[in-house]
């Protein structure tokens, strides 16, 4: 039991992570209609500018300088490739995010390197015991964190005028562009949240261990997974299917450890993402509308 | 005499390379008339809208040449929310609400561009609900399972969200019961008696013609009539084609 309430924490922790990238993938697939592969790389850049600010500033100022740059990286894509596209097919989308994605990661390498670079992390290394299970401050700092960036999340798309015209133009662009809502700075708005929410997600998936290497941008995009069980086009679908996969990885890597060479649980969110395409293509919590990407 | 509230002057429009959708239109909309424009399905009415509001680059439209006027204000190349903002507003053709959203919140992002204090969004609502009473009781209900009226009502109630000076109507009667026509029917004469002019598009010409001062004929992209409403209710040929009358029978009843 102890096991399992020890995993069922980390699990948890790292379903947040997840989630915060998935809400990600899905502000920018309902506000733009564009599902963007290259989120993933974003998840990148966040963390490799507060490692690269880290010795020059305060934690929390490396942090607001890292949201700055990703989200001006996520604007100036937005703005060159997305805003040009915006008539082409769901393929040309998907291929141009997918090029994206390749440039981003290539930049990131030639800036910062191939090699793996330490990371601080936004709280110490101690840890609280509850009884016998071991809670670390970075795990309580990102469950607690994450669970205040959806509130605030939720009070800006239910009770703030963007967040309403944002939710208007994902559910009829046409329709809210004869509302005058500026689609176009709508579409920016959601890259914007994006990025944001990767930097968020980038300084807790670094302290997973405490390091920085470029295939960070490989391991946020397990968030697509949990896209897919929750749903494409709901928010709660994100965070429910993060948690998922967060909860799938940890308990597998701590109960499977003796099949498939000890590396099976990361399989499992990407078969568990098969079964809900094949039986339910649109998630758990997505609207029949959307299928597949 | 002051400026029309809407003037179109020598519109043409194309869709990609060849295809002309509008050639050479001259419409006007007086001040706080109802005008009519009818035509058969593919002449080019919803295109004229879409010109009008700006909104024909969403469907890879653009004017080639000519002009519209926004109380003496030239917006041809204004974009959508910039329309809005000098008060122009639109209830798209086959109602467009945000299903996902509720009433209420349907309502209010017809406002997002004026920028509303709270008083303000407030005043505004209730004047639009006091043409639309029936979405009164169905504010908390999410728009994508009101009925077919329901929605008609809600559109027209978000267009008017912005306190518009212009409304375009396009086929606001397109698949309702006849009951429920005639209901929006007198909203949108309740609406045009409060001082807003309408440019209305409508496949119902009896309807439309019932209500509007003027009207104008739409085929293959040209406008073919134009004049007082009552004078193309009473045209053998308009009533042959539009009204389901034939031309005997037009030219019995009229003699």
């Amino acid at each position: 039991m102890t096991l399992f309430l020890q995993l069922g924490f980390q699990g948890v922790a790292l379903g947040m992570v997840y989630a915060l990238i998935a809400l990600g993938f899905v502000i920018m697939t309902k506000g733009s209609n564009t599902f963007n592969f290259a989120h993933g790389e974003f998840v990148a850049v966040g963390a490799y500018v507060v490692v690269a600010l880290m010795p020059h500033l305060p934690y929390w100022m490396a942090f607001i300088g890292s949201v700055v740059v990703t989200v001006t990286l996520a604007l100036v894509a937005e703005r060159l490739l997305l805003r040009r596209l915006v008539s082409a097919s769901p393929t040309a989308l998907i291929l141009a995010t997918l090029a994206l994605a390749v440039i981003v990661h290539a930049l990131v390498l030639v800036v910062w390197g191939v090699g793996t670079k330490g990371s601080a992390g936004p709280v110490g290394s101690g840890t609280v015991e509850i009884g016998d299970v071991v809670l670390t401050y970075s795990g309580i700092a990102t469950i607690g964190t994450s669970i205040l960036v959806l509130l605030a999340l939720l009070v800006f798309f239910r009770w703030t005028s963007y967040g309403l015209a944002l939710r208007a133009t994902a559910s009829h662009q046409e329709a809210a562009a004869a509302q005058g809502i500026d689609v176009g700075r709508m579409f920016a708005l959601s890259w914007g949240i994006a990025a944001a929410l990767a930097v968020v997600a980038s300084i807790f998936l670094a302290s997973f261990p405490r390091i920085v290497s470029p295939t960070i941008g490989l391991v946020a995009l397990a968030a697509i997974p949990a896209v897919v069980i929750g749903g494409l086009d709901s928010f709660v679908g994100a965070v429910v299917g993060g948690l998922v996969v967060g909860l799938i990885q940890v308990l597998g890597a701590g109960y499977l450890t003796d099949y498939g060479g000890g590396r099976l649980h990361e399989v499992l969110p990407y078969v568990l993402m098969l079964v809900v395409l094949v039986l339910r293509p649109y998630g758990l919590f997505g609207s029949r509308g959307i299928e597949r990407v | 005499m002051s400026e029309p509230a809407l003037a179109v002057t020598d519109l043409s429009v194309r869709y990609g390379a060849a295809a002309t959708a509008l050639t050479g239109i001259d419409l006007m909309v007086p001040r706080g008339e109802i005008v009519t424009l009818l035509g058969p399905n593919g002449a080019g009415k919803s295109t004229l809208m879409r010109a009008v509001s700006g909104l024909l680059h969403v469907h890879g439209g653009v004017i080639t040449s000519g002009r519209v006027e926004l109380l003496g204000s030239d917006v041809t190349s204004d974009r959508p929310a910039a329309r809005v903002r000098r008060g122009l507003a639109q209830a798209l053709e086959g109602r467009q609400v945000f299903p996902d959203l509720t009433v209420a919140e349907n309502l209010a992002a017809g406002g997002h561009v004026r920028r509303y204090r709270k008083a303000q969004a407030r005043e505004a609502l209730e004047r639009a609900l006091s043409h639309l009473p029936r979405l009164h009781d169905l504010m908390d209900r999410k728009a994508g399972y009101l009925s077919g009226g329901e929605q008609q009502m809600l559109a027209i109630g978000r267009a008017l969200m912005s306190q518009p000076t212009v409304l375009l109507l396009d086929e606001p009667s397109l698949g309702l019961a006849p009951k429920i026509v005639e209901t929006v029917r007198d909203i949108i004469l309740d609406i045009r008696d409060e001082g807003t002019s309408i440019l209305l598009v409508e496949q119902n010409a009896a309807m439309a013609l019932s209500i509007a001062q003027h009207g104008y004929v739409l085929e293959s992209g040209r406008i073919v009539r134009s004049g007082a409403a009552a004078d193309l209710r009473d045209d053998d040929e308009i009533a042959a084609l539009y009204l389901g009358v034939s031309a005997s029978e037009g030219a019995g009843s009229h003699a």
